[in-house]
């Protein structure tokens, strides 16, 4: 459950160092937690990965599809009034008028749980379905419409589907999303699809793809991740039961709990990339125009000298610093979504299952070692 | 001696962290997200907090004047 040892050699040894990546593309890894801020806040940097190959630890990221441009490939100018459309669809305010919903949705999924009795797969049966069904929820997908959107996200985010069919599933997914835009543009709802589909960038209507684009990103990024989340959440308070009764006894400990989870696993596992577009003066070293650098957030978690103990997990640490969100302009535009869900998700889960455990022990669990977003691939609970 | 915040809007990229931590400092504007600021000069009691949703604050838009 701890990110490779090597990093916490580096951050005291070569904190901002070259590496060759696998694809054979060299690239600065920045460890540090301040360094990694100061790097993805700094006004010198690029998202563009799109211009060069940029360095990659793929191993054949599934599905293959060219997905259209997003808003976390993009630079100011064109991505400021973007970004500024997703965060006020994403505001605290909005996300909490949206706890009820996400109350209901997380104990019709217990609910389902219980009929079928234990074992459970919590990944499949909870951890997955959640996120997928509180976006469908915010893009105003039809409910008759759930069940099939379900069925391709599903498949999309299965970890042993053929590549062909994630590819199927993703191009049906995006003809379904562009019909259902299609009927936004004269008949909206009150969801973030009809809004994004009315909303204007520099005074004009945004055209169907980088819709379409707009609507598969708040889906992919916020899927996965959150999902993830939830699991290992789980699972980590299952391996420290003084702190999960602590939590149980006391649900105002909820929040820190959630932002030390956030801290202690990093599910973006393989950093952040960025290119200069100036030379930059950092620590001992200086990156040049031009160059790559990867930010390793799971690093930046576990930094001893902003995190005491940092590969201890303990809630009790008020208000923890961390970056699993990220930082810069591109800091995580559902960061306060993904937070009520993990929050809502665990209360509920533990309120329901108090006796719940773990069917193995953490040392023979599929960790999603060799993926995008880290996780564990299957998590079999009783109660 | 008292504190002042000053929050820059145009850095601003609508994180929401200062509001989610400090609601009777901070909010959200309705049309970008963006930081407003419900007390310019918050109680002394709140520096601590201030300090950390400065600290938090992804793009570096909110500081903490001491008058």
């Amino acid at each position: 459950m701890d990110p490779p040892s090597t990093f916490r050699r580096l951050r005291a040894e070569a904190p901002i160092s070259r590496f060759r990546w696998p694809n054979g593309i060299e690239a600065w890894l920045v460890t540090r937690f301040e360094d990694v801020r100061a790097i993805l806040n700094d006004g010198r940097i690029s998202v563009n990965r799109f211009a060069s190959q940029p360095p990659s630890l793929s191993m054949g990221r599934k599905g293959g599809v060219m997905l259209p441009k997003s808003l976390s490939g993009m630079d100011p100018p064109e991505h400021t009034p973007r970004r500024a459309l997703y965060v006020r669809e994403l505001t605290v305010r909005r996300m909490q008028r949206l706890q009820p919903r996400i109350t209901e949705i997380v104990d019709g999924l217990l609910d389902g749980m219980e009929r079928s009795g234990p074992p459970i797969d919590l990944v499949e049966a909870f951890a997955v379905p959640i996120p997928s069904m509180v976006i469908c929820e915010l893009l105003g997908v039809p409910k008759a419409d759930r069940g099939e959107f379900q069925d391709h996200t599903n498949t999309i985010m299965g970890v042993d589907t053929p590549a062909d069919q994630v590819q199927a599933a993703t191009l049906a997914l995006m003809d379904y999303l562009r019909g259902l835009i299609r009927t936004r543009r004269t008949d909206p709802g009150d969801d973030i699809l009809s809004r994004l589909t009315h909303g204007e960038v520099d005074g004009a209507k945004m055209d169907e793809d980088e819709l379409v684009g707009h609507a598969m990103l708040l889906l992919i990024a916020g899927h996965e991740t959150t999902a993830n989340m939830i699991a290992l959440g789980a699972l980590t308070l299952l391996q420290h039961p003084d702190q999960l009764a602590a939590l149980m006894a006391d649900h105002k400990r909820a929040d820190n709990t959630v932002e030390e989870l956030l801290r202690y696993h990093t599910v973006v596992q393989y950093g952040l990339v960025r290119k200069a577009t100036a030379d930059i003066s950092i620590g001992d070293v200086v990156i040049r125009q031009g160059d790559w650098v990867v930010c390793s957030l799971a690093s930046a978690n576990r930094d001893e000298s902003v995190c005491p103990n940092s590969d201890t997990f303990d809630t009790s640490r008020p208000n923890p610093r961390q970056v699993s969100f990220g930082y810069g302009s591109h800091q995580c535009a559902g960061q306060n979504l993904a937070r009520i869900e993990l929050k809502t998700a665990l209360l509920r889960l533990f309120e329901r299952f108090p006796g719940l455990r773990a069917e193995r022990p953490v040392e023979e669990l599929p960790f999603r070692t060799d993926a995008w977003v880290y996780g564990v691939h299957e998590l079999l609970v009783r109660w | 001696m008292g504190i002042r915040v000053v929050a820059d809007r145009r850095r601003c990229v609508g994180s929401g962290l200062c509001a989610l931590h400090l609601p009777t400092v901070f909010d959200q504007r309705d049309t970008d997200g963006r930081v407003t600021l419900i007390e310019e000069f918050p109680d002394d009691a709140l520096l601590p907090a201030l300090h950390q949703a400065a600290d938090r604050c992804p793009s570096g838009a909110i500081k903490i004047v001491m008058t």
